[in-house]
């Protein structure tokens, strides 16, 4: 028979446990890349080094701006967007021809996210209609691609003599302008999907759609935002990655939408909704390059450094459903 | 009020969806002209007699133009057929063997006939089985990927791309550019002197990779202080880019020399890493590359010291060739042979193709690459620019 003290104790224990556990949650990823970056500072040559932390950091900031910009799809309820490659292709070219048009790379910036905010809104509309976002944005990422293909024959496309390169090599502190944008770009998304009401809305949609339709929130405006807070950020990242290369082709960066799906899984964005954050997809993208950062300086082979970094991941999004799951008990 | 709004909306949504993956699906498959009737192939041993097709149709299953080299290699194809004769009727896959293998079971449904197939298989490794099936209709000519121990015997000839030519003339332009920095007085970085290499290889996994890394060994024995072999997660110069700023800090303690990378695209990614890293390519650090591919600016400027020379034209054009010759004869030398670079394109003669016809793979750089002449064609028209 159980006592009423007992019952009671049980009771206030309850929410210290569920305290405890969600504070794990929530700072599990932090925590962990802190842990990953003492403890290599210590163990591995070169790990600390400014270059090799800058490397990190360059090779973190498009995947990021990408992670953080969907994250909003995410918790929304809208899973993934499955055409990111293709439509940051899209961005990039656009930000090369615009710019070799104009001769301002700011003019082909502005016209990227142009472009891929409209695409963003297209999308927005049809999976706010209520149709599956993941074969949506597989389609439109396949009509993207093939439109892309058709129209530059599968050429090079470049800005000509205009210097587009500024964008990726100005630089403040010899940190190059992109990882400033990532560092911006994420705590704008955070602020925008923790402390307003849009991103409120986000939540409260991936959280529970009938009751966020019975509060009055228009499932179909809530995404169209998540997409367009996803188009900007595909905009920019084309842009920065054209920028960077001076060059862009229909068939370039095959292997993005993996590694950005990773990062925001990494950052513990529930897949279902409703839970999730930009800060923690940008540190989820900083994990992942991290740890294959690490590998590569350990001497690892390709094929162990991959192995190994999926195997990190798989543990990683597994624990953080478990803590999840244990923390809404 | 809401329901019909949302209902009207997807309504249109599935009609975008429908027309985009028609589109789509339409993008991946283009076929380049109607299909004549094909002639009979040519049985071993007994030719036609001559190169002139008769209007026979060349059938090509290949991956998709969506790719600059591959629209090049296409555009060449369907030119010299045109020239010899032949009717060209092309297939293209997106990078998919499963794909290329259901489009080789439908065409064999349909009871076509062909003098000869030209095959480009999207992954060497598993299109045995679908070069076995043509081989039974078809003499078939393969093309860009090597021929595998499994289907030689199914594959009448070779003509194309030799990544081990690639490989080793790669490895000539290295130890030439490493004798002229010598004489200039550049001193090295590695032991005894040595130049430390950083090797920025295609993909771990890709025959092509494999054999550009092994040539370029076997060209430069002992040469150099090799730091690290470092496979780029895509061939294109963005992988380039992931590979190279991973791989360099690592090493700028020891310095590095050298860069060998596989293509010029994926060289063009190395340029930018480099930069980052506050050295100067060209300067700092000999880049040295394989296949001419991407954007030119950087060999252009200096920044990549040389390139290989790998002509989707002259490709296109050889593989039809080849065919054309085996089907004047109906058989094959033994062995195989690499094309001189001439100026004028060599008269084709009724005779047997070899085994595997190479192209030829001269340096391309800053200096000469406006001067190219090969065929009667500029650097940037053998690219297919």
């Amino acid at each position: 028979m159980t006592s009423t003290a007992s019952i009671a104790a049980d009771f206030t224990a309850r929410p210290t446990r569920g305290s405890v556990v969600r504070f794990v949650n929530s700072h599990t990823l932090p925590l962990l890349l802190a842990a990953v970056f003492i403890a290599s500072a210590i163990s591995t040559p070169d790990f600390a080094t400014f270059a090799n932390i800058r490397a990190i950091l360059i090779n973190t900031s498009i995947v990021g701006i990408i992670a953080v910009s969907m994250t909003a799809i995410t918790i929304s309820g809208n899973f993934f967007s499955l055409g990111i490659a293709s439509s940051t292709v899209l961005a990039g070219i656009v930000f090369l021809a615009v710019s070799g048009l104009t001769g301002s790379a700011l003019a082909g910036l502005g016209a990227a996210v142009a472009v891929s905010v409209t695409l963003g809104i297209m999308q927005g509309l049809i999976v706010g209609a209520g149709l599956n976002p993941v074969i949506t944005t597989l389609a439109v990422g396949s009509v993207i691609y093939g439109l892309v293909a058709i129209a530059t024959k599968g050429a090079v496309v470049t800005a000509g003599s205009v210097d587009v390169a500024w964008l990726a090599t100005w630089n403040f502190l010899e940190i190059p302008l992109p990882v400033y944008i990532f560092v911006l770009f994420t705590a704008v998304a955070w602020f925008l999907t923790e402390h307003t009401l849009i991103g409120r809305n986000i939540h409260l949609l991936g959280a529970n759609r009938a009751t966020a339709r019975n509060s009055g929130i228009s499932p179909q405006a809530t995404t169209i935002w998540a997409f367009i807070a996803f188009g900007v950020g595909l905009g920019v990242a084309g842009a920065l990655n054209a920028s960077q290369l001076h060059q862009m082709q229909a068939n370039d960066l095959a292997g993005l939408t993996m590694d950005v799906i990773a990062a925001v899984l990494v950052g513990g964005t529930a897949v279902s909704g409703g839970e999730g954050s930009p800060t923690r997809s940008a540190l989820g993208a900083l994990l992942i390059v991290a740890l294959g950062n690490i590998m590569l300086l350990h001497g690892l082979d390709n094929g162990w450094r991959v192995f190994l970094v999926g195997g990190i991941v798989v543990v990683l999004v597994v624990a953080l459903h478990v803590l999840r799951k244990v923390s809404t008990r | 009020m809401h329901f019909s709004y949302a209902r009207a909306w997807r309504k249109i949504a599935v009609a975008v969806l429908a027309t985009g993956l028609l589109t789509s699906t339409a993008a991946c498959s283009t076929s380049s002209s109607s299909a004549a009737p094909g002639a009979p192939a040519a049985s071993h041993g007994k030719g036609t007699g001559t190169t002139d097709g008769g209007g026979a149709l060349l059938k090509v299953f290949m991956p998709s133009t969506s790719n600059v080299y591959l629209a090049a290699a296409s555009q060449s194809i369907k030119d010299e057929a045109k020239a010899l004769n032949y009717t060209v009727n092309i297939v293209e896959n997106n990078w998919d063997q499963t794909e290329q293998d259901q489009q080789v079971q439908e065409w064999l449904a349909t009871g076509e006939r062909a003098a000869a197939v030209l095959m480009w298989p999207a992954g060497a490794a598993a299109a045995t089985n679908s070069i076995r099936l043509l081989s039974a209709q078809a003499p078939v000519i393969q093309f860009n990927n090597l021929v595998t121990p499994e289907a030689s015997k199914y594959v009448t000839a070779y003509s194309g791309v030799s990544d081990t030519g690639i490989g080793k003339e790669a490895g000539a332009n290295a130890l030439a550019a490493v004798e002229k920095l010598k004489a200039e007085g550049v001193k090295f970085h590695g032991p005894g002197g040595k130049p430390n290499v950083v090797e920025i290889r295609f993909t771990a996994g890709y025959a092509a990779g494999d054999d550009r890394e092994k040539a370029f060994a076997e060209a430069t024995p002992g040469a150099f202080n090799m730091l690290a072999v470092e496979p780029t997660p895509t061939v294109d110069a963005q992988g380039g880019f992931k590979a190279a700023s991973q791989v360099i800090p690592r090493f700028l303690g020891q310095g590095i020399d050298i860069v060998y990378a596989h293509s010029n695209d994926v060289a063009n990614g190395v340029v930018q890493a480099l930069e980052q890293n506050g050295l100067k390519p060209g300067k700092d650090v000999i880049l040295i590359t394989g296949t001419s591919s991407g954007d030119m600016t950087n060999l252009r400027s200096g920044k990549i010291w040389s390139a290989t020379l790998q002509s989707p034209v002259i490709e296109g054009a050889l593989v039809v060739r080849t065919a054309a010759q085996y089907i004047a004869t109906g058989q094959v030398q033994s062995g195989d042979v690499t094309i001189e670079s001439s100026a004028t394109k060599p008269e084709l003669k009724v005779e047997a193709p070899h085994t595997a016809t190479y192209m030829m793979n001269p340096q391309v750089t800053a200096e000469n690459n406006a001067s190219f002449d090969i065929w009667g064609l500029s650097f940037d028209k053998l690219m297919g620019k």
